[in-house]
């Protein structure tokens, strides 16, 4: 039945503007070991038709057992996302056919699906609601670009997903890019999937309608093939124009799915008789009821670890770091939880900056992301020593990451390489004057500009100093004792 | 040779060194070759496999190693069972040339138990149908009568256990599909209760009513057939916990209550089943059991029941013959969809489509509630009734078919005509109750002697209880005896 | 009411993908209504509460998982020695259908 759609006038330019409606539902494959209903491995970029058995290839006879990490998983997102985990939760069947679905069904959960409820919280304070959050198998995967023929490789399905399906309380392409960061956040920093659109490990479809202000809900029109943020922002707003403009001229909004087109940046119809939506969903008779007890509910939520925006509050307040700088600590849980390790042994903001800028360097130089930060062998500990020794004065900032680089290449703590290097920081005010007084020679102009105020004028002769100790002279004591050194001579 | 002692026995003289298993498989192939011309069960046989099997079993023996219950056994396979690299058609075009890539976990019991796979058998085509004539491939011919039925869908697998060309099947059940064929051709067949015996490698029909079955010339055999391949496998999400349970002796029925429920005995039963089996039931009365009615009420609505849960299931379970990634394809108009249509079309025979259609509809958008999901909470009560009169009686009785085996062509253009044959068998599928039909006597039909099976239930898990009474009872009877008048045996003799 | 079957029939069909020849439609459509009549007294059955699932009512066996331990299958070349258009390339084989029309991935 189609809304009722506001008859065009001239006043419809005055009334006021229209406003989108957005909800989403989210695939996301589960980081398990193995497919949901078989043993086959569950990895990606495997050569075709090689992760496959007789159950995710639907031969004759064969049939579907639970992977129990999988049900361990979506219970943990649904847990890390407030739901309400279902203690018995049914598997059902999704009958329709293509050439990607072995079996011409989907073992999904339909009718009483894993969990309900639960939300995300939006920067701006507001939480967008879920709905639900339901276990089922990836299809395979249809190529169509090679040839006059569609071909198919099944290494895909049966790979465990959760959908997460969220109501339509979200109201913009930034509302919308905004939910899945946050989302793909929680879910990997709970261990539940990689979340890596690019590897399919994260899809997402858009369901769109636009109305004025306080009117019901009118059509939605689902959006399909949405490969990036980006894109599915492109989309969303494409949509929303296209909307507003056919309501705009009186016509009406058809229900239906549209796919996105990478190449011209619209949506466009794709044409699907109104049957091939009749799923005739029925209990699965091959799998029993799936059981949580409150033993796998209490073991999962102790899996669920501090969540990214509450680590960047704790980071703010506790710690006094901006924002900017708590995103990028956050940005991956390995990261965070190496952070918090560290901070506790030293200076947190030095620690902070530490890790932020320097060891982040050292893994963009690897190629690794911020996650792989264990590869660089560098235990918290050793780098809050490190820290320790700069913030205390005994070695130098620029000497310091001389030092990092060691450690991470040698795995030597950081005082067996300043022992090592002779990179200790020299404070001795002794040392640093036999320095000084030789870079005063000859720089009596230099000199007298700065006891007449011009301060900046130091740097001059700072230079020197740094260069005759090899880096290593302390430069607050070197400052100091140079104008203790100018006034003294002055007063002489 | 022997050609109808059961396996048992068999089994006995081959441990007593009476004959090698390999020249013991040499004589079932050469009756087979002269047999099967008259009948008509086999859709493949294995004659170099099995001779190949059969001296290694010879050789393990004399190396010492200890003979499973099944030692040397010659055993006949539907159609619809997967061993590696065999075929398994289901009696359809459209798995035509389909080769097995894996193999049944109880197949591979059955092995490892020391049976000897002889062959495929004819069936209707994916287990739907009451009389093998739905196979693309042959029609077995009932050997008490050969223009008649064998009954379905392990039409085949009955037939040729009948005709004593094997001494062992193993069918499945889903409505009936081993009870009644077992019934018309005179000998013994048991569906366990669901769950008793993994599903992993039978080829679906309908999943949460089928169940492998064995057919034999005893109820002693159906035991040592299910001790073999029955109990929990952790590949079938569906199977019950534990292993079958073993056996049970009694020497006599006191204490043990019969049922008997009233609609049991339908309108349309041939008076001469309802005397075989009324003389059963005296049997069982004079070996101490105590016989009351039982009402039951909603078995009025058990065939409607079936027929709506088993397609819609089917329907399903059928969606991956598609010309996809095994199995025949045809072109057809160039699409996907097209491809499929054509594919499907030309593959199926009319009974399936027929099944699927219904199945579809049961299921479909504006339907599913007052058909499948009515249908589900019908098959929820009619469980409740046999618990209920469970809690009364140890056990139910009753005719197996309402008629004995009908002549070939007499049904097949009837579709509702051949689905009441199943009226008897399906309730225990519905309600997953262990079935067993053993023989009680022949029916006079015109100039013909056709075999009459009377039907055990027991409760859910009760599987000993049936096979207990249903051993004690050929103890006491020669009905399983009997020996079909084969032309071929006839002329031999 | 015999045209609103037969449409009946046909959509089921196309549903269920299968091809409905003209004769066949109508001798299908006669079947059909002959099977559902039969059956209609399905309506005055007693209900029970359903289980959760469609298997037969009673015990339930203890919900049976899998431990997330990879069991690679040995002989992956088996399951497609019968495909009907397999498409052999240098990493492995991919299973080939007709290009749909209109359809995405």
């Amino acid at each position: 039945m189609k809304p009722p759609v506001p008859p065009p006038t001239r006043s419809a330019e005055r009334a006021a503007p229209f406003e989108a409606v957005l909800g989403l539902e989210v695939h996301c494959q589960l980081a398990t070991r193995t497919k949901l209903f078989c043993a086959c491995p569950n990895e990606f970029g495997a050569p075709p038709n090689t992760n496959v058995c007789p159950v995710c290839t639907a031969q004759p006879g064969s049939l579907p057992v639970l992977n129990e990490a999988a049900l361990a998983l979506g219970v943990r997102a649904a847990l890390a996302l407030g739901a309400r985990v279902a203690p018995r939760s049914r598997f059902d069947r999704k009958n329709y056919f293509y050439c990607d679905l072995p079996k011409g069904f989907q073992t999904s959960q339909y009718a009483f699906p894993l969990s309900s409820g639960g939300g995300l919280a939006l920067a701006s304070g507001r939480t967008i609601r879920l709905r639900r959050i339901h276990l089922e198998e990836d299809a395979g995967k249809a190529t169509h670009d090679r040839g006059p023929r569609t071909l198919v490789d099944l290494n895909r399905a049966g790979v465990p997903l959760i959908e997460i399906v969220s109501e339509p309380d979200l109201f913009s392409s930034a509302e919308a890019v905004e939910y899945l960061e946050s989302l793909k956040e929680i879910l990997q920093y709970a261990g539940v999937s990689e979340c890596d659109m690019e590897k399919g490990s994260l899809r997402c479809d858009v369901n769109v309608s636009v109305r004025r202000p306080g009117e019901p809900l009118r059509t939605k029109v689902e959006l399909k093939n949405l490969n990036s943020f980006r894109n599915a922002a492109l989309a969303i707003e494409h949509e929303i124009e296209r909307q507003v403009g056919l309501y705009v001229q009186g016509g009406p909004v058809v229900q239906e799915t549209r796919l996105f087109d990478v190449a011209t940046e619209k949506t466009r119809s794709m044409r699907s008789k109104e049957d091939e939506h009749d799923y005739r969903y029925f209990p699965e008779p091959d799998l029993p009821v799936a059981i949580v007890g409150e033993e796998l509910l209490a073991r999962e939520g102790a899996r669920v670890p501090a969540l990214p925006a509450a680590r960047r509050a704790r980071y703010r307040a506790e710690f006094g770091l901006s924002e900017q700088d708590a995103r990028v600590l956050t940005s991956a849980r390995a990261l965070a939880d190496y952070f918090e390790r560290a901070a506790g042994l030293a200076d947190k903001k030095s620690v902070a900056n530490w890790v932020a800028n320097d060891l982040l360097s050292l893994l963009a130089e690897r190629r690794r992301p911020a996650q792989a930060i264990e590869e660089l062998g560098l235990d918290p500990a050793r780098l809050a020593e490190l820290v320790l020794l700069v913030c205390s004065g005994a070695l130098g900032t620029s000497a310091a990451r001389e030092v990092l680089r060691a450690m991470v290449d040698t795995g030597k703590s950081a005082a067996a390489l300043v022992g090592e290097k002779g990179l200790g920081q020299v404070s001795d005010v002794e040392t640093i004057e036999g320095w000084c007084r030789t870079a005063l020679k000859g720089k009596e102009s230099v000199v007298a500009q700065v006891l007449a105020g011009k301060e900046k004028a130091i740097g001059a002769l700072v230079g020197p100093v740094m260069k005759a100790s090899g880096g290593r002279a302390n430069p607050k004591v070197v400052q100091e004792t140079l104008l203790r050194l100018m006034k003294d001579e002055r007063g002489s | 040779m022997r050609p109808f002692e059961d396996a048992t026995a068999i089994r006995e003289r081959v441990l007593a060194g009476e004959t090698s298993v390999e020249s013991l498989i040499a004589r079932t192939l050469e009756r087979i070759a002269r047999i099967d011309p008259e009948v008509g069960a086999f859709r493949a046989v294995f004659a170099d496999r099995s001779l190949a099997r059969a001296a290694q079993l010879d050789r393990s023996l004399r190396n010492g190693a200890r003979p499973g219950p099944l030692f040397g056994l010659p055993l006949a396979l539907k159609s619809n069972m997967c061993l590696e690299g065999t075929p398994a058609d289901c009696g359809s075009r459209i798995l035509a040339g389909w080769h097995a890539p894996y193999t049944a976990t109880f197949v591979q019991r059955a092995i490892d138990a020391g049976a000897v796979p002889i062959g495929t058998t004819h069936m209707d085509e994916f287990a739907m149908g009451s009389s093998g004539e739905n196979s693309s491939f042959g029609v077995p011919r009932n050997p008490w009568d050969v223009a008649r039925t064998c009954g379905g869908s392990s039409s085949g697998a009955a037939a040729a256990v009948a005709s004593g060309m094997v001494p062992l099947a193993l069918g499945s059940d889903t409505g009936g599909s081993v009870r009644q064929p077992a019934a018309l051709c005179g000998i013994s067949g048991m569906k366990p209760s669901y769950g008793r015996v993994s599903r992993l490698g039978l080829v679906a029909f309908a999943s949460s009513l089928d169940q492998v079955s064995p057919l034999a010339r005893s109820a002693r055999d159906l035991e040592r057939v299910l001790g073999a391949i029955g109990g929990v496998d952790p590949r079938d999400a569906t199977s019950l916990p534990g292993p079958f349970p073993p056996p049970e002796s009694r020497r006599d029925l006191a204490g043990l209550v019969l049922g008997l429920p009233a609609p049991f005995f339908p309108e349309g039963l041939d008076p001469e089943v309802q005397a075989r089996v009324d003389e059963a039931v005296c049997l069982l009365e004079d070996l101490g059991a105590e016989v009351r009615p039982v009402a039951l009420p909603a078995l009025a609505h058990a065939l409607a029941t079936y027929y709506v849960i088993a397609t819609a299931e089917a329907s399903s379970n059928l969606a991956r013959y598609a010309g996809v990634g095994f199995g025949g394809r045809a072109e057809g108009d160039g699409t996907l969809a097209g491809m499929m249509s054509t594919t499907r079309s030309r593959g199926f025979g009319d009974e399936v489509k027929r099944r699927i259609l219904l199945g579809t509809y049961v299921l479909s958008s504006g339907y599913y509630d007052a058909w499948y999901g009515r249908a589900s909470r019908v098959r929820a009560a009619l469980a409740d009734e046999f618990a209920h009169a469970f809690s009364a009686v140890d056990l139910l009785a009753g005719p197996t078919s309402p008629t004995p085996a009908f002549r070939l062509g007499e049904r097949a253009h009837d579709p509702l005509a051949m689905y009441r044959s199943d009226i008897l068998t399906v309730p225990a599928s519905l309600a997953g109750l262990p079935a067993a039909s053993i023989p009680c006597g022949l029916a006079r039909v015109g100039g013909a002697a056709l075999p009459v099976g009377l039907q055990l239930l027991g409760p859910r898990g009760a599987d000993e209880r049936v096979l207990g009474v249903a051993r004690l009872f050929q103890e006491h009877t020669t009905h399983h005896l009997a020996e079909p008048p084969l032309a071929g045996d006839e002329a031999q003799a | 009411m015999a045209d609103d079957l037969l449409a009946l029939v046909r959509r089921t069909a196309a549903l269920a993908r299968l091809e409905v020849a003209p004769e066949e439609g109508a001798r299908l459509a006669r079947e059909f209504e002959r099977i559902l009549d039969a059956f209609r007294s399905l309506a005055e059955g007693p209900e029970g509460a359903r289980n959760a699932q469609g298997t037969p009512p009673g015990p339930e066996p203890e919900p049976r998982m899998r431990a997330d331990l990879p069991d690679p299958f040995p002989h992956p070349e088996r399951l497609f020695r019968a495909a009907p258009e397999p498409h052999f390339g240098p990493t492995g084989t991919l299973l080939g259908v007709p290009k749909t029309v209109g359809d995405d991935a």
